[in-house]
């Protein structure tokens, strides 16, 4: 009932599928990572930080990030700004609207894309609250390249992936409550305070 | 006249061929067995996501089966033009691996098996177990960025009938938007209740039955009925989620009954599909009937 006539080339064609499945699938491997993201100061220029209250276990359900820290950074006038900073495999968990989980009960409105730095230059997803001081603000980071478009960045990625582990994307997410929506989001603290963390981030 | 040395041969081309057919079982199921794994996954999650992926599933191995077994007399061919149709789906699946989204690799799993059909059965009985095989794609989760909207417009039309239902029943109640406020407490039709899950079954079950259905006439009934029916059958069961609330109070919503009204909309809904979708008799069995 069954014609064998072409088992051969399809076992072929099966094997061929089979090596990027027992890769990522089975093995699971996972490219080598030796940058804590601990190891980020927890003094940054005049900010002074100390841990969130979250549960160690919220980064790796919320994100699956294998590797991740949330520090409120106070400058000396007081000023609270929270940095979260993530490594996961997982990358959509990441970069799909990270606000909700990281700016949860905020109204957020995006700005779009604002650039810190010009050399290399930095992409900056920017968020608004709605209808009260306060931003967000988040960079993807992936391979020691600052991606822009995610979406995009992982389909030109997948050719790479059908013979290599993979590699994290880390987050470095930011907000504070008190940035006015009038201030250019360059000129406000939290930005100096993101652009601090991913150059030291970068020369670990 | 079959020679010895024919037979002989004959049975070690056998033998080596179900070594071979073997073979391809077991590295198309270590390809796919995290995609099945993903896919089991979502079909169990809860009585308000895929549940009727199983049924369907089931449904189409049936339907496969019944078809290969009426054709089984037909001499073993094959088609070439499979490849087209499963290297596309393997690079899918190849793809996917990396990027981890499970859902393509499962659109290339159900996309391989047309492939697989023309390979190994060939035009005609590929063409037999096409529609079933097709219909395996509407087991597949959709994701919410696709159904948002329509999840929402289910809520809105489940409180709004809720809503004028309770008011002729003449209990109070108070709605807006996708909320419910009666005497004993206040719901809100979350996206869980917005009924989805029942029409999309519904819906699949519906062209899966009518396909098989010989009458033209019910066919299209059941095109037309079944989303109406997914949609009245879940609008009664927030109508009576809200009666018990009313009676009993809030604490209800944390019983058992909320989610066995979930399923019942399934048991209600599926089986009138099948019913609708029946053959109808044939005028002999008609007459027999009458006399016995």
């Amino acid at each position: 009932m069954i014609a064998a006539r072409y088992s051969i080339p399809v076992i072929a064609l099966l094997l061929v599928a089979l090596i990027p499945t027992v890769i990522h699938n089975y093995l699971g491997l996972q490219a080598k990572d030796d940058a804590p993201v601990e190891s980020i100061p927890i003094t940054l220029d005049n900010f002074v930080s100390k841990p969130s209250s979250r549960l160690a276990i919220w980064g790796k359900e919320t994100f699956n990030c294998h590797d991740w820290m949330e520090r409120m950074y106070t400058d000396e006038d007081g000023h609270v700004v929270r940095l979260f900073v993530g490594k996961s495999f997982d990358h959509k968990r990441l970069y799909h609207h990270p606000e909700l989980a990281l700016s949860y009960g905020n109204n957020m409105v995006s700005e779009g894309i604002q650039w810190l730095q010009e050399n290399p230059k930095i992409p900056v997803n920017v968020l608004r609250n709605n209808n009260k001081p306060g931003l967000a603000a988040y960079v993807l980071w992936y391979d020691g390249q600052f991606i822009e478009n995610p979406i995009q960045h992982q389909i030109q990625d997948t050719l790479k992936l059908l013979i290599s582990p993979k590699k994290p994307l880390i987050l470095f997410y930011i907000s504070d409550n008190h940035s006015k929506s009038t201030l250019n989001f360059r000129e406000t603290n939290t930005a100096q305070l993101l652009l601090k963390a991913i150059q030291n981030f970068e020369q670990i | 006249m079959i020679t010895d040395t024919q037979i002989s041969l004959k049975s070690q081309y056998s033998s080596s061929d179900r070594w071979l057919l073997g073979f391809v079982a077991i590295l198309f199921i270590l390809v796919f067995a995290p995609t099945l794994s993903w896919l089991w996954g979502r079909w169990t999650m809860s009585v308000w996501q895929n549940g009727h992926g199983i049924l369907v599933t089931l449904l189409v191995i049936y339907l496969v089966r019944e078809e290969l077994i009426k054709r089984k007399d037909l001499p073993q061919h094959t088609s070439a033009w499979g490849f087209a149709i499963l290297i596309p789906a393997l690079i899918i699946h190849m793809l996917d691996t990396g990027l981890n989204s499970q859902l393509l690799s499962a659109f290339g799993l159900f996309m391989s098996l047309p492939g697989l059909a023309l390979l190994f059965l060939g035009i005609e009985r590929s063409k037999a177990i096409l529609f079933p095989l097709i219909i395996l794609m509407m087991t597949l989760p959709i994701p919410l960025v696709f159904t948002e909207s329509l999840h929402m417009g289910l809520r809105i039309i489940a409180t709004k009938s809720v809503a004028w239902l309770l008011k002729t029943l003449g209990v109070p109640v108070y709605s807006t938007g996708t909320i419910l406020q009666v005497e004993n407490g206040t719901l809100q039709v979350a996206d869980a209740c917005s009924g989805f899950s029942t029409l999309y079954a519904a819906v699949t079950i519906a062209i899966l039955t009518a396909y098989f259905c010989n009458s033209t006439k019910r066919r299209i009934l059941l095109l037309i009925i079944a989303a109406p029916l997914a949609i009245a059958v879940n609008i009664a069961r927030v109508l009576i989620l809200t009666l018990l609330v009313n009676w009993i109070g809030l604490d209800v919503l944390a019983t058992a009954a909320h989610e066995i009204s979930g399923l019942m909309t399934f048991m209600i809904a599926l089986p009138v599909i099948f019913m609708l979708g029946q053959n109808p008799k044939e005028p002999e069995n008609l007459a027999n009937e009458s006399h016995q």
